[in-house]
């Protein structure tokens, strides 16, 4: 017997994204492994109610308004009489929220931990502790987690992280990081790839990301004509798209590098594989990362991965894959990529057994697994004392900054006070439960 | 996949009046594509004999001796009850609602929203989504002529009828006819006829051409063009539906049946009433919207002539009052700080005494001279006049061309202080760029980053500061100009809508839904009855019309308001006012969706003569 | 013993891609202890020790600001002594555009850059450009009342204060080679404080000197004095300022504002330096870690 599972975000389907791909193919490998999985997001335009999705996941697109770059207004509890809704009518016994930013998910974790039931928190991303807005962010952070039962990060450096911001037990977060389809990213056979280039020797590097400057654009226009000036036999193929985009160009046109540098703009997911088959070695300067799931996938199409060593990235890859720049300046990104450049043309980097490597090293299906032994220990070292109320209040009480935790106080007994109300105006034997989908023989 | 048979009400009479210890049969027509539908009962004995009864008739049920129930050749039979639409009635069954305006003039609503039409282009050219109806499609087709069919069946099997009278009830008025189209007289009259509604045409043509295709056209800038051209179109369309009207229906009304084998099958094969009944609909509405026209014009008329001299002063009054309380005031008011706010005094005065000029030069030169009380007065008799003879809206569209050259001094401040403000906003846009260290690329749209020189910089901001001081001056001016502009441009919307509401009123249709729904079908509908508790069987479906929504019938005028909301009261209006950009839209394309009972271009004379010589005088072999 | 070694677990390492016998909740060690250490340094602020060099940054950073008002003040100088006292402002003007032309001369043979900054050809197109607008530049805010005149003038010198110490302030800790170069935002409030006051002088020519000195001494002049100031510098600032607020204020109100910045020089930091000591959790500097990097361009 499966558990009953409702993964919480912001971001879903229609929108493309890292987050976004993980809930999705997290969720079809626990279908497979017999849970039941629905996902609730809010409306996508005219997607609004119950969607299925392949294999019978169902997607709640909740009609919630939206304010800034797909996250929902944040008003803590408008969105509890529908939230109580769904996740009696499903029987849910585990709320599995993703995201720092979405406030969907910090509001679920609230409601689902009023109504006593288990809640797990995936984090995707850094945060820094010094803006104003990581600040705020990192207190409602503090609000959510209290009370949560686990929380999962993708990387070591993650969840050190989130240690920090919200105040956590180090052992109450796992670390479980992304996976990659491995049938999607596979590498093209060398032979055509040489077919394809005039000259031996030739090097193509590729940059995949959106262009903005935390994914070090600035370095990435200094360092292009540079690289393109010292070896002419080097050609670099940059798809994304941003608000740096228009630096991109105007490098290209002042240096003239309009042969040797394709600007392909935005490209869609399905096409990612294909513009990185066409290179050898794929180049990336963010400054700041939690895992780099596209360093995963770039390494499964048989690329050298040259990199910063920011975040999460150096626990990502073994080191026969990767090529690390000791800092994040241009002249350490250039002898990385000369040592990468020498390893190719002196053929001591076989890049061929990468796919299977990475195919044993990143699935899905050992994702999954590995989230339901969270959600097993957890259920098995459940106690309903935990998810008693004055319990609950007393761990919110014991949070740090005076002013905050008054707030925290507060919120939840107006939260609870609106469950009792709900309870007794809407009552639990009054709403319908929904059918299941039939599990596959 | 139980079978359908559609089965007419009227002979649930009939086979009542049968004996229950006669056994009768059900007589029915299939044709291909379609599902069967009874056409008669009629008792077994008559089938006994020698009747070879070929596709498409064929017998599909019995009901034998002593039973009430109907025992089906296929058992899966089921039965759904219809009224056979009455021949003369007009009345028919349609899947889509009956088309108000014409279907080329469809288009409209894609493109008020492209992208979702695109889209929809993709879903609808989709093999999943295509609709799977024509089944249905030519069994309506069917039950629309059912009597048609039934006359058909008479003419084939004579023998099967020989106890009903087949006499043809032919009326007064119908000998009065036939009389009348024998003698010379139909002839003469009907020359006389066609002789001068072909004039008519030709001159309407002539004058809706010539309005609409000099190098300014002058359809754009007057209403009262617009008007006559519309109604020279409407003239021009007239004897061609008339004659589309009187060719098809008659044919279809006509108790003989046509001697022409090929005629006959196209008769019974086309979907006639649906094609044609809108067109009846159309062309009936078009004259009562005249003749409406006329008659509001004789009441407005009435009332203008009783009220003359209270208007001419007030209006006299109201002009004056205007200019020189509101335009001259307020220019003066922009130009000595209003209500306290200081703007630049250099600037306001040179605006001001600008506007004041230009104010002065159009009232010496036309304003003064047209609003003279007694030139006021002629006005007021020729429009008093036109209303008379040839329609209210006529009238309206004087007044509004009128008011829209009162007005023109309006619209010129509007567009000098709009550029002004424009030109102020684009310059202190591409000096901020420059403060960014940024500029508009022009060859390549787009902004690039630019290093500039201290110098340059220096230039920039003292010509910012300069523009950043002026603006308010500038911005006071075009609120003004904007808001009067806004007040005109609305007085005048409310006119034209007015006439657009007496132009292209569903008049005829809100009758027809009114007197019989059923002559404007909006859908069909299969509904559940109990039928009497006599029958075994407790409940039967029935097919139903239903009538077209009202919402339907002023679809037009929807797509009229809702065009108006895009150019005047959207974001989108304001974010325009806001950039300083103009707000006017082309008259031509919002009154085209009013269009929409006409065709786009008016037929040729040529391709009009022969049709309208045949309806009016007759076929020429006869 | 082989066997024994194989049961010992191999020691935890800090990768993703390796299976390793550990549980998922599993946290680095050296994390645990990075972690002890922070409580400790928060639940004893005092053992944290400022260095002298962090003193000497914080005074250096308030006589910053200290020659950022200095300047702005003579924007004011030249204002009174052209409204106030009706003097003939040609000369000085002249004056000031000879040495500053001295200077840059001067200095063109040191650095290439400025030269390109301050060229022949652009300063004469700077000059007709401002002797067109000045006509246009007094008459702006004419009818505006001279009350209104003066709070807006306050209010746009406390933002052009803050703009340019904001800027100037940041440039100096990147320790950027670069020619400092006022920011555009304080450029522009600064040519609005000088349109506003122009409206109250007498003719255009005030108005043309007001705008040049202002100009020069509050753009160009800091753009020559390449390390942003200097002890000379420092000095001539401020005489120049005391002896005219002794000239319009009086002796007693001079002294007032002498003590003032006395405070603000001497007492003010040392008060500062204290409070950071003592009172401020520093905490939030040492999680830098997670923070995005900054892109070194150094090539």
């Amino acid at each position: 017997m499966g558990f009953n599972i409702a993964m919480v975000c912001d971001f879903f389907f229609p929108q493309l994204g890292g987050v976004e791909f993980h809930i999705y193919h997290l969720a079809q490998n626990l279908i497979s492994q017999g849970h039941s999985v629905v996902i609730i997001t809010h409306q996508y335009k005219d997607r609004i109610g119950v969607r299925y999705l392949t294999n019978g996941l169902k997607v709640y697109h909740v009609p919630f308004l939206v304010m800034y770059r797909e996250t929902t207004f944040p008003t803590v509890f408008s969105t509890f009489p529908i939230l109580r809704n769904i996740l009696i009518r499903e029987q849910i016994q585990i709320v599995h929220s993703h995201g720092a930013v979405s406030t969907l998910a910090h509001e679920a974790i609230l409601h689902a931990n009023t109504m006593g039931l288990l809640t797990v928190f995936t984090d995707h991303s850094l945060y820094a502790f010094d803006t104003t807005g990581s600040i705020l962010a990192n207190k409602i952070l503090t609000f959510s987690l209290t009370n949560i039962d686990r929380v999962i990060c993708v990387s070591n450096t993650c969840k050190e992280n989130i240690i920090l911001r919200a105040d956590l037990l180090p052992e109450m977060v796992s670390v479980i990081p992304n996976a990659v389809i491995s049938e999607d990213f596979k590498p093209i056979s060398r032979d055509i790839k040489l077919r394809n280039k005039n000259k031996k020797g030739n090097i193509t590097i590729v940059i995949i990301g959106r262009l903005f400057p935390n994914k070090g654009s600035d370095l990435l226009t200094r360092l292009i004509p540079l690289i393109c000036s010292r070896d002419d036999r080097v050609n670099f193929i940059i798809a994304g798209d941003g608000p740096k985009f228009i630096d991109f160009q105007q490098m290209i046109e002042a240096n003239r590098l309009e042969e040797r540098v394709q600007l392909l703009g935005a490209v869609p997911h399905e096409n990612v594989r294909d513009v990185m088959c066409q290179g050898d070695i794929y180049l990336h300067a963010s400054l700041t990362e939690a895992f780099g799931t596209v360093l995963v996938e770039a390494a499964s199409c048989g690329l050298l991965i040259v990199t910063t060593n920011v975040g999460g990235i150096p626990e990502v890859l073994p080191s026969n894959m990767t090529v690390f720049a000791k800092e994040t300046s241009v002249s350490a990104l250039v002898l990385a990529i000369n040592e990468a450049i020498g390893l190719f043309r002196s053929g001591h980097c076989d890049t061929s057994t990468f796919h299977e490597e990475i195919f044993k090293m990143y699935r899905w299906e050992d994702v999954a697994k590995r989230t339901v032994q969270v959600y097993e220990d957890i259920y098995s070292t459940f106690s309903m004392d935990e998810k008693n109320w004055i319990y609950m209040l007393k761990k919110l009480y014991k949070r740090e900054g005076l002013w905050a935790r008054h707030l925290y106080v507060l919120c939840s007994i107006i939260n609870y006070m609106l469950y009792v109300i709900f309870e007794w105006l809407y009552p639990r034997s009054e709403i319908d439960i929904a059918l299941k989908w039939p599990p596959k023989e | 996949m139980s079978n359908y048979v559609f089965w007419p009400r009227e002979l649930r009479d009939k086979e009542k009046r049968y004996e229950s210890n006669e056994s009768i049969v059900a007589l029915a027509i299939s044709l291909e594509g379609a599902n069967t539908v009874v056409l008669d009962v009629l008792p077994q004995e008559l089938f006994l004999h020698d009747i070879n009864l070929k596709s498409p008739y064929s017998l599909v049920a019995i009901r034998p001796k002593g039973s009430n129930m109907w025992v089906f050749e296929d058992e899966d039979s089921f039965i759904i009850e219809f009224l056979a639409p009455p021949l003369k009635s007009m009345r028919f069954f349609s899947l889509e609602p009956i088309p108000l305006i014409l279907p080329e003039k469809e288009t409209t609503d894609e493109n008020l929203l492209p992208l979702a039409a695109d889209n929809f282009q993709l879903l609808s050219n989709h093999i999943r989504y295509h609709t799977t109806d024509s089944r249905l499609r030519a069994t309506l087709r069917l039950i629309n002529l059912f009597h048609k069919h039934v006359q058909e069946l008479k003419d084939l099997y004579p023998t099967l009828f020989t106890n009903e009278t087949i006499a043809l009830d032919y009326t007064k008025v119908d000998y009065m006819y036939t009389w009348y189209t024998s003698t010379g007289l139909h002839r003469f009259i009907g020359c006389t006829f066609l002789y001068v509604s072909v004039c008519i045409c030709q001159t309407a043509k002539l004058v809706s051409n010539s309005l609409s295709t000099l190098s300014i056209p002058l359809v754009d800038i007057s209403a009262t063009a617009r008007q006559i051209d519309l109604r020279c179109q409407q003239l021009c369309y007239f004897p061609l539906q008339y004659v589309q009207i009187k060719n098809k229906i008659s044919s279809l009304w006509s108790k003989e049946h046509p001697s022409n084998a090929s005629e006959k099958t196209d008769i019974l094969k086309e979907d006639l009433p649906s094609q044609y009944y809108p067109e009846y609909i159309r062309f009936f509405n078009t004259i009562w919207l005249i003749l409406n026209d006329i008659s509001f014009g004789l009441i407005l008329a009435a009332i203008i002539g009783q009220y003359f001299d209270f208007i001419i002063s007030m209006f006299h009054f109201v002009v004056h009052f205007f200019i020189n309380n509101i335009l001259i005031k307020g220019s003066k008011t922009l130009a000595n700080n209003p209500f306290g706010v200081k703007l630049n005094e250099e600037l306001g005065v040179f605006l001001s005494d600008i506007f004041l000029w230009i104010i002065s030069f159009f009232y010496e030169s036309f304003i003064e001279p047209i609003t003279r009380e007694n030139n006021l007065g002629i006005f007021l008799k020729i429009t008093i006049q036109v209303t008379c003879c040839i329609g209210c809206s006529f009238g309206i569209s004087m007044i509004v061309d009128f008011f829209s050259i009162l007005f023109l001094p309006i619209y010129i401040f509007y567009h000098i202080s709009r550029k002004l403000y424009h030109w102020d906003l684009s310059i202190m846009l591409s000096l901020f760029y420059l403060f960014c260290g940024k500029k508009n690329n022009v060859l390549r749209d787009r902004i690039d980053h630019n290093y500039f020189q201290l110098d340059q910089m220096l230039v920039g901001t003292v010509l910012f500061i300069i523009l950043l001081f002026l603006t308010p001056t500038v911005l006071a001016f075009y609120v003004f100009y904007t808001f009067l502009q806004m007040t005109v441009v609305s007085v005048e919307i409310g006119l034209e809508s007015l006439i657009a509401l007496i132009n292209h009123f569903p008049l005829f249709v809100l009758m027809l839904r009114l007197k019989d729904p059923k002559r404007i079908p909006g859908g069909i509908s299969i509904v559940k009855k109990v039928t009497d508790i006599h029958t075994n069987e407790a409940y039967v479906l029935q097919l139903q019309n239903s009538p077209i929504k009202i919402g339907t019938m002023f679809k037009p005028y929807s797509a009229l308001m809702t065009q108006m909301k895009i150019n005047y009261f959207s974001v989108g209006t304001v974010k325009k006012i806001a950039g300083g950009l103009p707000i006017m839209m082309n008259r031509n394309k919002l009154y085209y969706i009013l269009y929409s009972s006409l065709p786009k271009t008016s037929p040729s004379i040529l391709e009009l003569y022969l049709p309208l010589k045949d309806a009016l005088v007759g076929k020429q072999q006869e | 013993m082989p066997e024994e070694e194989s049961q010992l677990k191999k020691p935890w390492t800090r990768l993703l891609w390796l299976k390793q016998d550990y549980p998922d909740n599993y946290t680095d060690p050296t994390f645990l202890k990075f972690m002890e250490n922070l409580r400790e340094r928060k639940s004893k602020p005092k053992d944290y020790i400022l260095k002298k060099d962090d003193y000497e940054k914080i005074r250096l950073n308030f006589l910053g600001f200290y020659h950022i008002l200095l300047n702005t003040c003579f924007i004011f100088i030249c204002f009174t002594y052209i409204y106030e006292y009706k003097a003939n402002p040609v000369p000085l003007t002249g004056c000031v555009s000879f040495l500053l032309l001295c200077l840059s001369i001067s200095n063109r043979f040191q650095t290439n850059e400025l030269s390109a900054l301050l060229n022949f050809k652009s300063s004469i197109i700077l000059i007709f450009i401002m002797l067109t607008v000045s006509p246009i530049l007094k008459s702006l805010s004419k009818t505006t009342a001279s009350d209104s005149i003066w709070t807006l003038s306050f209010w746009l010198t406390i933002f052009y204060t803050f703009a340019i110490a904001s800027t100037s302030l940041q440039n100096r800790e990147k320790k950027t080679n670069e020619i400092r170069r006022p920011s555009n935002l304080s450029t522009n409030i600064l040519l609005a404080n000088v349109s506003v006051l122009a409206s109250r002088l007498s003719s255009t020519t005030d108005v043309f000197c007001f705008l040049t000195l202002c100009i020069e001494l509050n753009i160009i002049l800091p753009s020559i004095l390449k390390s942003g100031w200097n002890f000379t510098s420092l000095t001539i600032s401020n005489l120049i300022v005391y002896v005219f607020l002794n000239i319009s204020l009086g002796l007693s109100y001079t002294l007032l504002i002498l003590a003032f910045s006395l405070f603000y020089l001497v007492v003010l930091p040392r008060w500062f330096f204290y409070w950071r000591v003592h009172y401020h959790r520093d905490d939030v500097e040492i999680l830098t870690i997670w923070d995005p990097k900054t892109p070194i361009v150094d090539l």
